[in-house]
C-alpha cells in the first residue's frame, strides 16, 4: 500500500515538477527576447530595420515636400543612416528603463533650414509666408520624431515592461534554486531519476505551442501596429528560438537519464562487488 | 542498451501523457477564448488580393460596383480639356497613393452610383496645379474602366483642411469633388483646400478606358 502511495506521489511530483521546469522557460524565454533590449537591437539590426526606417522617413518627408510646392532635394542630408541607428538604439534603451521616450531632432531641424533656403536663393525665390515654411519644417521634424516609435499602444506599455524586465530576472534566479532543492529533496526520498519526464514534458508541450501557432497563424503575412515587418520577423525569431530550446530540453533529459543509469549500474555494481 | 531504451521510451510516454493532460485541460478550459484570440489575430493577415480590372463592373440597377478595385489600383482616368489635364485614378488616397495621381477617397463612392465622389491629388504641375482655374460649366471626364461618366463643374471653394462638412457624403445625387492643397503656389505647409463641385451629366456603360 505504501509502495502504491509512493508510485503515486513520484509522478504527481513529476507532473508538477514538469509545470515548474515549463514555467521557468517561459520566464527564461521572455528575459532572453522580448524583454531584453540587447537582442531588440540585435534583431533590428539583423532584420535591416534601420535601412527601412531611413527610406520610411525619407518617404514620408517625400510626400509632403511636394505640397509644400519644394524640391525633394531640400531633404538630401539632413539626417545619416548612423544617426538613426543611434537614435533607434537609444530609444529601445529609454524604453525598456521606462525613461523619457525623447527624440532629439535639433539637428534635422537645422539641415532642413539650411537646405531650404539654399534652395530658395538658388531659385531666386522669396518665401512670402515665413510662417508656413516654419510650420513645414515642423512638420518634418514631426516625422522624424514619430517614426521611431513602432507603436502608440507599445510605447504606453514602456513602465510595465520595464517593471517586467526587472522582476523577471530575479523569479528566474529564485526558481532555480528552488526547483534545484526540491528535485534534490526528492531524488533522496524516492532514490530515482526525477528530472527526465519533466524536462521531456516541458518540451513536448513547448513545441506544442510553437507548431500550433505555425499552422494556426500566417505569421509572415501579419500586418501588426506597424507596416514595418519587424515584428513579424521578431515573432518568428522567438517562436524558433522557442523550437530549438524545446530540442535542447529533450537532449538534456535523454542526458540526464543516460547519466542516472550509469550512476545507478556503478554503485549497484559496487553493492555487488562489496557483497562478493 | 536495450534496458536504457526501454528506459527512455517509458520516460518519452509518461511525458507525453503529461503534456496531452496539460493541453487537453486547458484546451477544454479555454478553447473558446484560444480560438476567437487566433481568429482575430488572422484577420490581421492580409495576403495581396490581386483583382482583375475585367472583374470591375457595374450593377446599373442597384447602383453599385459588383467588385470593387484593390487598394491602390488604378481604376480610371481623369480628363479635363479646360486645364489640359489626364492622369490616372487610383483607388486610395494616401499620400504614397496621391504621388502617381488622383485618389480615390475610399469612404466616397465610385461613378455611377449617383452618390459622393471624393478624389484628392497633390497641387504639382502634373496634377492639380491648374485646378482652381476651372470655372462654372468644365467639363470633367471619369473614363473608368467599367464605363465613362461627364460631370460639369457649378462650384468651387477655398475651405479649411479640417472643414470635412464642405466635403459631405450623400446619397441622393452624384455629386464628383476633387480637391487640393491651396494656394497652389505658396511654399510651405498649407492649411487650405481648393475645392471644385461637379454634377453628373452623362454616362456610358461598358468597354474598358484607353491607357
Amino acid at each position: 500500500m505504501i509502495n502504491k502511495i509512493n508510485y503515486v506521489l513520484y509522478y504527481l511530483c513529476e507532473f508538477i515538477i514538469s509545470l515548474l521546469i515549463f514555467a521557468l522557460v517561459f520566464l527564461f524565454i521572455c528575459d532572453r527576447t522580448l524583454l531584453n533590449p540587447n537582442y531588440i537591437i540585435k534583431e533590428l539590426d539583423r532584420h535591416d530595420y534601420y535601412e527601412y526606417l531611413d527610406k520610411e522617413i525619407r518617404n514620408e518627408m517625400d510626400n509632403y515636400v511636394v505640397q509644400a510646392g519644394l524640391d525633394s532635394s531640400v531633404l538630401d542630408n539632413i539626417y545619416s543612416k548612423k544617426v538613426i541607428e543611434e537614435t533607434m538604439n537609444n530609444y529601445i534603451i529609454d524604453f525598456y528603463k521606462n525613461n523619457d521616450l525623447e527624440i532629439d531632432s535639433s539637428s534635422v531641424k537645422e539641415n532642413l533650414k539650411i537646405n531650404i533656403d539654399n534652395y530658395l536663393d538658388n531659385k531666386n525665390i522669396q518665401a512670402a509666408d515665413s510662417d508656413s515654411l516654419e510650420k513645414f519644417v515642423k512638420q518634418m521634424t514631426d516625422i522624424y520624431e514619430d517614426s521611431f516609435s513602432i507603436s502608440n499602444i507599445i510605447d504606453k506599455m514602456s513602465s510595465k515592461i520595464s517593471k517586467l524586465s526587472n522582476i523577471i530576472t530575479t523569479l528566474i534566479y529564485i526558481s532555480i534554486f528552488s526547483l534545484l532543492i526540491v528535485v534534490a529533496f526528492l531524488k533522496l526520498y524516492f532514490k530515482k531519476n526525477i528530472l527526465t519526464v519533466p524536462l521531456f514534458t516541458s518540451a513536448f508541450i513547448n513545441l506544442f505551442i510553437v507548431y500550433y501557432i505555425k499552422f494556426s497563424i500566417d505569421l509572415k503575412n501579419l500586418v501588426l501596429l506597424s507596416s514595418s515587418k519587424i515584428i513579424n520577423y521578431v515573432s518568428i525569431d522567438i517562436i524558433d528560438y522557442i523550437r530549438n530550446l524545446s530540442f535542447l530540453l529533450i537532449i538534456f533529459a535523454i542526458a540526464i537519464y543516460i547519466i542516472n543509469v550509469r550512476i545507478s549500474s556503478r554503485s549497484l555494481g559496487d553493492k555487488n562487488e562489496f557483497i562478493k | 542498451m536495450l534496458k536504457k531504451i526501454r528506459g527512455i521510451v517509458k520516460s518519452l510516454a509518461v511525458s507525453f501523457f503529461f503534456s496531452f493532460l496539460v493541453i487537453f485541460v486547458v484546451f477544454l478550459g479555454f478553447k473558446d477564448q484560444i480560438n476567437t484570440m487566433v481568429s482575430l489575430i488572422n484577420k490581421m493577415v492580409i495576403i495581396e488580393a490581386k483583382t482583375s480590372k475585367k472583374d470591375i463592373k457595374i450593377d446599373k440597377v442597384e447602383k453599385r460596383l459588383v467588385n470593387y478595385p484593390s487598394w491602390g489600383e488604378e481604376w480610371a482616368k481623369l480628363k479635363i480639356k479646360d486645364i489640359n489635364l489626364d492622369i490616372p485614378v487610383f483607388h486610395g488616397d494616401t499620400l504614397d497613393i496621391i504621388k502617381y495621381g488622383a485618389g480615390h477617397y475610399s469612404g466616397s463612392y465610385f461613378p455611377g452610383e449617383g452618390s459622393s465622389i471624393i478624389l484628392a491629388a497633390h497641387n504639382s504641375p502634373e496634377h492639380f496645379y491648374h485646378l482652381p482655374e476651372l470655372k462654372d460649366g468644365s467639363e470633367i471626364v471619369i473614363e473608368a474602366v467599367y464605363g465613362t461618366y461627364k460631370y460639369k463643374v457649378y462650384d468651387t471653394k477655398i475651405i479649411k483642411d479640417t472643414d470635412e462638412e464642405s466635403l459631405p457624403i450623400q446619397t441622393d445625387k452624384e455629386i464628383l469633388m476633387m480637391y487640393t492643397c491651396y494656394p497652389v503656389d505658396s511654399l510651405g505647409f498649407k492649411d487650405k483646400r481648393f475645392v471644385v463641385y461637379a454634377e453628373l451629366v452623362s454616362e456610358s456603360v461598358g468597354g474598358e478606358h484607353d491607357k
